[in-house]
């Protein structure tokens, strides 16, 4: 077909032919030889000579050439012999050829006959040919086979005639080779082969070509044209220039090896997928089978088995899937592999897959993969490999490259866009893409052919194999730990190091580099490799306790016995027990446990927060499986869902095969990874989810790299420097420029003249690797070593009491007996109650007394074992009744009625009928519940005492119970039943009409009492907080416990007083949030003159409601302007939600404290992550930035570490900048006497050393014993950390200042020293000392201006700051010492050489060292005494105090300070109170808060307080140690003020106006002591009608 | 017992009980500044009373030092005999291996006593350009002359078809200052009539470094067993293109080559574009000479081959006197007391203050 195409072009070629040149200058006449050959040709001589060239039409080939070519004295044409006349038409032709006229004007039939005449003509050119037999190959003999159809003769006759333009029968030879080398590749013909036609065409030998040897080689040429497509694939693969090198590879190829590769990988592909296809019975479709199972796909829970990572290229999803790869793979790899050797595909293509499966395991180690994208995205960047290689020619090579970017740039695009900014969706691997991409490239690079190797390409090579090597063994290294590409992105992730990469490489190009190639790399690659040490060091850390996690000891039913394995071990349908109080090794299924009707109890607090009980329940057909030999015949299936992330939720079944029967399986079977075994001696569980795909891993994020806030600054301050940079060098480069052009062609002695002196973009490099060191290079190291050593010192605190992180009940028993006797028949009634009315199941191992309490709800536990501790020991259950043992006594209780705890009805009650026969009804619930519910008729006794007892316990936080009875006769009874029975057989309204029929029957309630109950906190919660708020710090609690604990919490860690206006959200549909949230922020708006006093508190189901749409933003400001927020029943991910919505909302640094599993996600969305190790084990700790043995030392981490190392912090920052900038800025000084050369002033390693050797130690020591203040001091006035977290610290002005200072510095020391300097001689001898005279001398004075700067910077002067300041001016001096001396015997330094010698003979360089430090220090001086002295800052203040109070010679300077304050009551006292000191102090008794303070002093001009409204302060969540988590948020204080105006108004009409509000007051004052499990697993009626503590509870073994 | 419970033992052991020194609880005794007046006026008060008279001294030295400077780029024109031939103009063309001599008289007006040094100086002259500092190799100066690394664009010449190193190569060697100095005593009759001519001493000890001369600048050392002389050791070298003389013949009167004493000074490159350069000390030892220079009439001979005037160049004699503070500078004397005077009188002020609040505080 290709070749019709052809011929029609050529056709339409021959229709549209120029008449054609006239007559040939020259042709093979007998005597026409008399060509010039003494002159050189000279075409203009020709054009003159004939001027007929001139009408002959343009040809592609120029003219000028075109009659070189033909006529060139040096290619002269033979004499031909052999002539003879043509029988038709009388010219002269070769006696073996046809004569040349014939083929213009010939007669047609001499040509239709030209085959026959050919033949003819044979013979007589036999004879010929054995004259010239060793230049002709035997090939010439198939001549007769030329011409196979006369048509086939026109054609060539034809394109003859095209070529032969002169139309004298003859081609010269060197046009036809033109002709075949332009051409040649559309007919298959290779370089050599084409060589090969020509050189044997033209064999006679006379430079011109008869139309005989045309069809010779026409004829040659058709034997190709069964490759023409092959060629035309490849053209597309090739340069141009070297088409003919692989064109002859290609034809020793031929299809040998065909390109086979890839279409037996294809082919085997498609085979996989067809045979899973079939396997799964799946049909084909989209999505189609996912064999997770197969032993090909890459398993990432497998990855010892190596050879997933390849073999997983044969496994693909979907019908789309398969065909995309294969398509691809065929159209773009054939070419390629047409081009190279299938080999060298191979390597491409599998290494691809290869790269692409460990890109995956590194970047997302928890996912499957399948497919062959990986090798398919390397086909595609190898195509730019060989793009890059062959760029320059290449055709199209911009449309191609662009294409290809397009193409690899919008799925890098979308992959990065997918991964990382939707988190999931999308279920295309981009990363194996991406790695796959990258591994292509390299290795493209590598193995492609190359065809023209060039000096750069051969670099690039090396790169590429180096670049592929590292990878791939990095890859493969870190595998497990996905180590390398975050510790990169880390890295990379700081402008500077993005900075000093570029400025080592740019110091790579010889000459450029005013400082040697060498002085970045170096220092470049110990810092980074110091922080990936760190790094690495704390991923070994990790991975050991994960190590310990995984082996975790748990029994597993193997066989038929039980056997002790590993957590890791265990597979997915092991059936493994589990012992009460240990952790689920992997999410189970229960089957059956000692309990009866196999339920369990589970503590779930690390899943969701809630700290009461679950019940969980196994099927009845699995229940019987109380022993290993009913375990060993068991046989079943379980179908569940895929492993997901919905925590509350799970279908199934489980099919007994023996039965045939289904059963369903619900989240009441399930038993979660991370929860514990609770009251229940033994279960047994069958394994569902193990590892990664259990419900908690699937929840928990990796842990997201968090930046602090001084890094975000820092990071943006260096672009600013790099833009300042940019801008020394574009004017440094400037002034080369007019130096250069001014004096380089005059200066002689440079030994330059204008023509090799450097250009603009040359200096332009040269300055901006001059002055790089502007941005320090030291400062990430040095910030790194800082805040490692500040994590140790922070871990190395001694505390008073450092051992008392132990493990305790946190419920304990209040029960208050107000002091009555225990005898009196009200307190037996009502220790008979707490001992009945419950739902408790009491254990009693024989031969032992002592009673163990099972219960869903630990606060009911208590009581009761509250009440057996005053002898009323509830001792057995039994379905219909319960047995306790009243002081010794045994009563026999018969359960009558169970009124079942609700939320709603905040009660719960028992009608039991008494041993003496008399039926009662005893509740126990919330007090406003009872309360409402008391006998109106009968008097209530204690009601007063006891409503007294309960504020008293209210109000310190604990939680209360009331407690009520009623007596009732027999006929009330029985009718009441009736109804009840009805109702709780009812289907529809079940649990509404109980309460209904409930409350029927309690009302006349007699009160009988009421207890508390502590939910015992971490030591010093309340106090931690407090102080917290002072330091303002807004706190919120998330927690997952319900709205009544949560609230309850709050007021015993006493976040919310009992003044605080409550807020509560609990609606369940986004409409009812949505309203409330904006009714609460309108009541917040109106103007009021209560307090700030509003706590807001919102229920899981709420705030998922108040995350989303426009509620989020009247969420946000509702919560900002309240002192306090709670949420409760929050779940894990909804606690993070609402750390970024806080982070969103307020742009301010909130920090998380947790320590349960459940907070992990948290701790993570935070900026600050602190987990508390403790009860709910280590999870928590392990996933946050801080860990703390507890709560309370919350306090001094914040106040104490957290102010003194931000303090610490920023100035190591600042100072880093302010030593860089004061040398290197000096550069560009010296400059302006250098000719703007871009020479340096120091020597090039001094350069170096500055930041790494002289002045690395006085910010470490600034950063590790600077001390505002002292601990005492920073923990007694929180106020200090609103101080210390004032950004002005490390605000951009206060970075310019140091910047600023930094020049005038760099100015100083430059000036001065060139003042003394410039006469060149200082010394006694009169000697000279070089150029590096003034580089010494000006370093010297600046080492030791920068140091003692750091020493006047410092608030303390320790013998570590002073050894730091002057050991570095020392270090300096012995350096110069040393190295002064190293010429000769190292080949550096020669310049250095007896440096030491000339710097320190010099009287004037010392006496320099004197003045030019103190002179330049004497301004910052001054200026810090001045304002030390006059406008103090409130941090001066302290410190004046703490002096004050230190000191007995402070005598003098509180006086001063006191002169100071002109409108304290008492001096002294102002000074004092104004920090807002927690624990009394001294002088500052004065009883007036911080608050009242706050309002007073912003009259006072001087008052520290004037800037403050519009400073950040501090917010903060609070927690009660053990599991209420905590969040510090900074809002503007002004509106806290504004605030607290409101809130005051608010809450005087809030109480004026409702009475719910009261109500609700009330009910949050009064908080209920239990709550049970709702709409569990098991109801508390069924719970306490199953058990039966008389029986013996089976062992399970 | 839960599984994953911290095992925090009841009492810790010593192992993990934080260290309780100072150091490691970075609670270092320290003394705090707190820059109130009590502490800063006597230390302002101090430091001011130090450098004000520190100042004094150096301005006492700076003010005795002796200098006499001779420019003479233009030879003609401070002559008194006038250029013998020729022009610096000549020299521009390229003419380097011609030599001027001016003659240039002039009168010192004071006895230089003690030691006395003279320097040449020159201005304008950037020997501190990054380019030209580079181009020198400190291998081949300490002897190894096949090594020409660095000194484009003088490294390496083709002299008939072989490559030889140039020695001293680079730049900074083939533009090395070729003046040379001679100065005479003159006395003249009254009637004008030069009656005395008498040779002032130059000496080249103590004008270079002596590490200098010792491991920087070393001439190739002939190997064991063969005694070549120092050209048959530079044979294989090329002298630099500006140079008139080959390096081995090069000296300054008693070493050669690359030891010789106007080479290394010359070598060592300047800081600054202004600069001067030692070139000879006074020898004392003459008779004539052992104080000093005496005051009176002198003539400075100067053969004059280095052009300057081609990059606005300026070339001086000097002659000074030796000071322990160099040469006449007053500028850290200046500094020296202004600092001084600053700190005195903040000093005072801090005072004024002070005792004005110590005055408010007895009044309450």
């Amino acid at each position: 077909m290709l070749r019709s195409v052809v011929r029609t072009v050529e056709q339409l070629l021959v229709h549209f032919r120029w008449p054609g040149p006239p007559p040939a200058l020259a042709v093979c006449q007998i005597a026409s030889t008399n060509a010039p050959t003494s002159a050189p040709y000279d075409i203009n001589r020709i054009l003159q000579d004939f001027g007929i060239v001139f009408g002959v039409p343009k040809s592609r080939t120029s003219r000028p050439t075109k009659q070189t070519r033909k006529y060139s004295y040096n290619k002269l044409l033979p004499t031909k012999t052999n002539l003879i006349s043509c029988q038709q038409c009388g010219g002269l032709h070769e006696i073996h050829t046809i004569c040349g006229r014939i083929i213009d004007y010939g007669v047609p039939d001499y040509v239709t006959n030209y085959g026959q005449l050919l033949s003819a003509m044979y013979p007589k050119l036999a004879p010929l040919g054995d004259a010239r037999s060793h230049q002709v190959p035997s090939h010439q003999v198939p001549l007769q086979m030329e011409c196979e159809s006369p048509e086939e003769c026109n054609n060539w006759l034809v394109l003859f005639r095209r070529y032969d333009r002169d139309r004298d029968g003859f081609i010269p030879v060197n046009e036809l080779r033109q002709w075949v080398h332009e051409s040649g590749a559309s007919f298959g013909l290779s370089g050599r082969e084409q060589e090969a036609l020509l050189t044997n065409v033209d064999h006679n030998g006379d430079h011109l070509v008869d139309f005989a040897e045309f069809c010779t080689l026409m004829s040659k040429a058709k034997r190709h044209h069964m490759q023409h497509i092959m060629f035309r694939a490849a053209q597309f693969i090739l340069p141009k220039s070297q088409r003919e090198q692989p064109f002859s590879e290609l034809q020793q190829y031929n299809c040998m090896p065909p390109p086979l590769f890839l279409i037996f990988i294809t082919l085997a592909q498609i085979g996989v997928y067809i045979y899973y296809v079939v396997d799964y019975d799946y049909g084909i479709s989209i999505s189609g089978p996912v064999p997770t199972r197969s032993p090909l796909i890459y398993d990432p829970t497998k990855r010892y088995q190596v050879w997933r990572y390849l073999s997983y290229m044969f496994i693909h999803i979907g019908i789309y899937h398969i065909l995309f790869n294969s398509l691809t793979q065929i159209i773009i790899g054939i070419p390629l592999e047409l081009v190279h050797k299938p080999w060298r595909i191979a390597i491409v293509y599998l290494l691809g897959v290869v790269a692409g499966s460990l890109a995956v395991s590194v970047s997302d180690p928890n996912v499957f993969l399948a497919g062959a994208s990986g090798g398919v995205y390397a086909l595609i960047t190898a195509h730019v490999a060989n793009l890059i290689v062959n760029w320059a020619e290449m055709e199209f090579a911009i449309i191609r490259a662009l294409a290809m970017a397009i193409l690899i740039g919008a799925d890098v695009g979308v992959a990065i866009y997918n991964r990382y900014a939707l988190q999931e969706g999308n279920k295309v691997s981009y990363v194996a893409h991406i790695g796959g991409g990258v591994a292509g490239l390299l290795l493209g690079i590598v193995v492609l052919r190359n065809f023209r190797k060039k000096l750069w390409e051969r670099v690039i090579w090396w790169i590429a194999l180096v670049g592929f090597v590292i990878l791939f063994l990095f890859t493969c290294k870190y595998n497990a730990v996905t180590f390398l590409p975050r510790f990169l992105m880390e890295q990379f992730r700081r402008y500077n190091n993005i900075f000093f990469l570029i400025i080592a490489l740019l110091q790579q190009i010889p000459d450029v580099s005013p400082t040697g190639r060498y002085t970045t790399a170096v220092p470049f690659i110990i810092i980074l490799s110091i922080s990936a040490l760190k790094e690495i060091f704390e991923d070994l850390k990790r991975r050991k306790s994960d190590m310990k996690v995984n082996n975790f000891r748990v029994q597993v039913f193997r066989g038929t016995t039980w056997m002790d394995y590993s957590w890791k071990d265990v597979c997915v349908g092991d059936v493994v027990r589990v012992d009460n109080d240990h952790l689920f090794p992997a999410d189970l299924v229960l089957l059956s446990s000692s309990e009866p009707q196999a339920m369990a109890y589970i503590e779930t607090s690390n899943l969701d927060g809630e700290t009461n009980l679950k019940i969980r329940q196994g099927l009845t057909a699995t229940s019987h499986l109380l022993d290993h030999e009913k375990l060993a015949n068991f046989n079943a299936e379980i179908e569940c869902d895929t492993p997901n992330r919905h925590v509350h939720e799970f279908t199934g079944t489980l099919k007994l095969p023996d039965h045939g029967q289904a059963y369903p399986l619900g989240s009441n079977q399930m038993l979660l990874r991370g929860a514990r075994l609770k009251n229940t001696k033994w279960v047994f569980g069958a394994v569902v989810y193990t590892g990664h795909d259990s419900k908690l891993l699937m929840n928990s994020k990796t842990a997201p790299l968090k930046r602090s806030d001084v890094d975000i600054v820092t990071n943006k301050q260096i672009i600013y420097l790099f833009f300042a940079l940019i801008i020394m060098a574009l004017v440094s480069a400037v002034g080369a420029q007019i130096w250069e052009n001014g004096n380089i062609p005059e200066a002689w002695y440079l030994g330059f003249d204008g023509s090799n002196s450097a250009n603009f973009g040359w200096n332009l490099l040269t300055f901006f690797i001059l002055y790089n060191n502007l941005i320090p290079i030291s400062l990430q190291v040095t910030l790194e070593v800082v805040r490692f050593l500040q994590a140790f010192y922070i871990n190395n605190v001694r505390l008073s009491c450092t051992d008392e992180a132990e493990v305790f009940d946190d419920r304990s028993l209040l029960a208050n007996l107000n002091g009555r006797h225990i005898t009196a028949p009200f307190i037996r009634e009502f220790l008979t109650i707490m001992s009945v009315c419950h739902t408790v199941v009491p254990e009693q191992t024989p031969g032992d007394d002592t009673v163990n309490y099972q219960a869903s709800s630990p606060d009911e536990s208590a009581l009761v074992r509250g009440a057996s501790t005053q002898d009323f020991v509830f001792h057995t259950r039994k379905p219909e009744s319960i047995t306790v043992r009243i002081l010794g006594e045994d009563k026999k209780f018969e359960l009558l009625n169970v009124l079942e705890f609700t939320s709603d009805r905040k009660r719960m009650g028992v009608v039991v009928r008494c041993p003496d026969g008399k039926i009662k009804l005893y509740v126990k619930g919330a007090d406003n519940v009872i309360y409402e519910r008391l006998s109106k008729s009968e008097k209530n006794l204690y009601l007063d005492s006891t409503t007294k007892d309960l504020i008293d316990f209210a109000s310190k936080g604990y939680r209360t119970l009331c407690f009520a009875k009623a007596d009732i006769s027999e006929e009330r009874y029985t009718e009441w039943r009736q109804g009840f029975y009805e109702a709780s057989i009812a289907i529809e309204r079940r649990e509404q009409r109980l309460a209904e029929e409930a409350e029927k029957i309690e009302c006349d309630l007699t009160l009988i009492g009421a207890t508390a109950i502590e939910d015992k906190l971490q030591d010093d919660v309340p106090e931690t907080i407090a102080a917290l708020l002072k330091a303002e710090i807004k706190i919120w609690v998330l927690t997952g416990d319900k709205r009544e604990t949560a609230i309850n919490i709050a007021h015993s860690c006493r976040l919310l007083s009992p003044q605080t206006t409550l807020l509560i959200i609990d609606k369940a549909t986004y409409e009812e949030t949505f309203d409330k949230i904006h009714e609460y922020l309108e009541r917040m708006r109106v103007p009021n003159d209560c307090e700030n006093d509003v706590g807001l508190i919102i229920e899981g189901a709420s705030l998922r409601h108040a995350l989303i749409g426009e509620a989020r933003g009247d969420f946000r400001a509702l919560a900002t302007v309240c002192r306090a927020v709670v949420c409760c029943r929050a779940t894990p991910m909804q606690k993070a939600e609402v750390v970024e919505l806080i982070k969103e909302a307020t742009n301010e640094i909130v920090l998380a404290v947790g320590d349960g599993a459940n907070d992990v996600a948290m701790i993570q969305a935070a900026n600050v992550g602190i987990g508390i190790s403790g009860q709910e084990g280590l999870q928590a700790a392990s996933a946050s930035d801080y860990a703390i043995g507890q709560f309370r030392f919350l306090r001094r981490l914040l106040l104490v570490h957290g102010a003194s190392n931000f303090h610490r912090t920023v100035k190591v920052i600042l100072y880093s900048f302010y030593k860089n900038i004061c040398l290197y800025i000096i550069e560009l000084w010296f400059a302006f006497f250098s000719a703007w050369s871009g020479q340096a002033m120091f020597e090039r390693w001094t350069i170096g050393l500055f930041n790494v050797i002289f002045t690395a130690w006085p910010p470490l020591a600034l950063g590790l014993f600077d001390r505002p203040a002292t601990d005492v001091t920073m923990l007694k006035y929180p106020k200090l950390y609103v101080l210390s977290q004032k950004r002005d610290a490390f605000s951009v002005k206060e970075f310019w200042i140091w910047i600023g200072m930094a020049v005038w510095h760099s100015i100083l020391l430059f000036f001065l020293t060139f003042g003394f300097l410039h006469p060149s001689v200082v010394w006694d001898n009169g000697r000279t000392g070089g150029w590096l005279m003034l580089g010494n001398s000006v370093y010297t004075y600046v080492v030791a201006t920068v140091c003692i700067k750091a020493l006047l910077e410092s608030d303390t002067w320790s013998v570590v700051m002073h050894i730091a300041t002057w050991g570095s001016i020392l270090l300096w001096i012995v350096f110069l010492l040393i190295y002064s001396e190293a010429w000769v015997f190292t080949s550096l330094g020669a310049d250095m050489l007896g440096m030491s010698t000339i710097v320190f003979s010099s009287p004037l360089f010392w006496a320099g060292l004197l003045v030019i430090p103190v002179s330049t220090l004497l301004l910052d001086f001054t200026y810090k005494v001045v304002k030390r002295t006059i406008f103090r800052s409130v941090a001066d203040d302290v410190r004046l105090m703490e002096h004050s109070m230190t000191s007995s010679g402070g005598g003098f300077v509180a006086a001063f300070t006191s002169r100071r304050r002109t409108q304290p009551p008492t001096p002294g006292n102002l000074t004092l109170s104004q920090y807002g000191s927690t624990a009394p102090v001294q002088r500052s008794e004065s009883a007036i808060t911080s608050s009242t303070m706050f309002s007073a002093t912003p009259t006072s001009p001087m008052s520290p307080f004037v800037d403050m409204p519009g400073m950040p302060d501090v917010r903060f969540a609070s927690t009660r140690g053990d599991n209420v988590e905590s969040i510090i948020d900074r809002s503007s204080s002004v509106e806290a003020e504004r605030m607290s105006e409101t809130a005051r108004l608010l809450k005087g009409t809030m109480f004026r106006r409702s009475s719910s509000g009261a109500a609700l007051q009330e009910q949050a004052m009064h908080g209920f002591a239990f709550s049970q499990e709702e709409h569990g697993a098991v109801a508390q009626s069924d719970l306490i009608r199953s058990y039966d503590s008389t029986r013996a509870k089976p062992q399970g073994l | 017992m839960p599984d994953d419970l911290p095992k925090i033992p009841r009492s810790r052991g010593k192992k993990n009980k934080p260290s309780e020194s100072a150091l490691h609880q970075q609670k270092l005794r320290a003394y705090k500044p707190i820059l109130s007046i009590t502490c800063t006026l006597p230390l302002f008060f101090i430091l001011g009373a130090i450098f004000t008279p520190a100042g004094l001294l150096l301005f006492k030295a700076a003010q005795s030092a002796q200098e006499y400077n001779i420019t003479f780029t233009n030879c003609n024109a401070t002559g008194i005999d006038g250029p013998v031939r020729g022009a610096e103009d000549d020299l521009q063309k390229g003419i380097f291996n011609q030599s001027l001599k001016c003659i240039i008289a002039f009168n010192l007006s004071e006895d230089f006593n003690g030691d006395v040094n003279f320097y040449y100086g020159l201005e304008n002259f950037y020997q501190n350009h990054r380019r030209y500092v580079k181009s020198r190799n400190d291998i081949q100066l300490a002897g190894n002359l096949e090594s020409t690394a660095d000194c484009d664009p003088y490294s390496t010449t083709n002299a008939s078809g072989v490559d030889l190193p140039y020695a001293p190569c680079g730049a900074v060697a083939n533009s090395m200052y070729n003046d040379t100095f001679k100065l005479f005593k003159t006395k003249f009759a009254d009637n004008g009539l030069l009656t005395e001519l008498m040779d002032v001493p130059f000496t080249t000890d103590g004008v270079v470094w002596s590490i200098e001369t010792k491991r920087k600048f070393l001439n190739p050392r002939s190997p064991p067993g063969q005694n070549k002389t120092l050209c048959e050791l530079f044979s294989n070298t090329v002298k630099p293109p500006n140079w008139q003389t080959d390096v081995c013949k090069l000296t300054d009167g008693s070493s050669f080559g690359f030891e010789s004493v106007d080479f290394i000074v010359w070598m060592n490159v300047a800081a600054l574009p202004t600069f001067r350069k030692l070139y000879r000390r006074l020898n004392r030892t003459s008779a004539n000479f052992t104080n000093g220079l005496p005051k009176g009439t002198y003539r400075l001979e100067v053969d004059y081959n280095y052009p300057v005037k081609a990059f606005n160049g300026q070339k001086r004699f000097i002659i000074t006197t030796q000071q322990w503070t160099g040469p006449k500078n007053y500028f850290l004397s200046i500094a020296y007391m202004t600092v001084g005077v600053f700190l005195l009188s903040f000093s005072f002020l801090l005072l004024i203050i002070y005792l004005k609040q110590l005055r408010e505080e007895k009044n309450k």
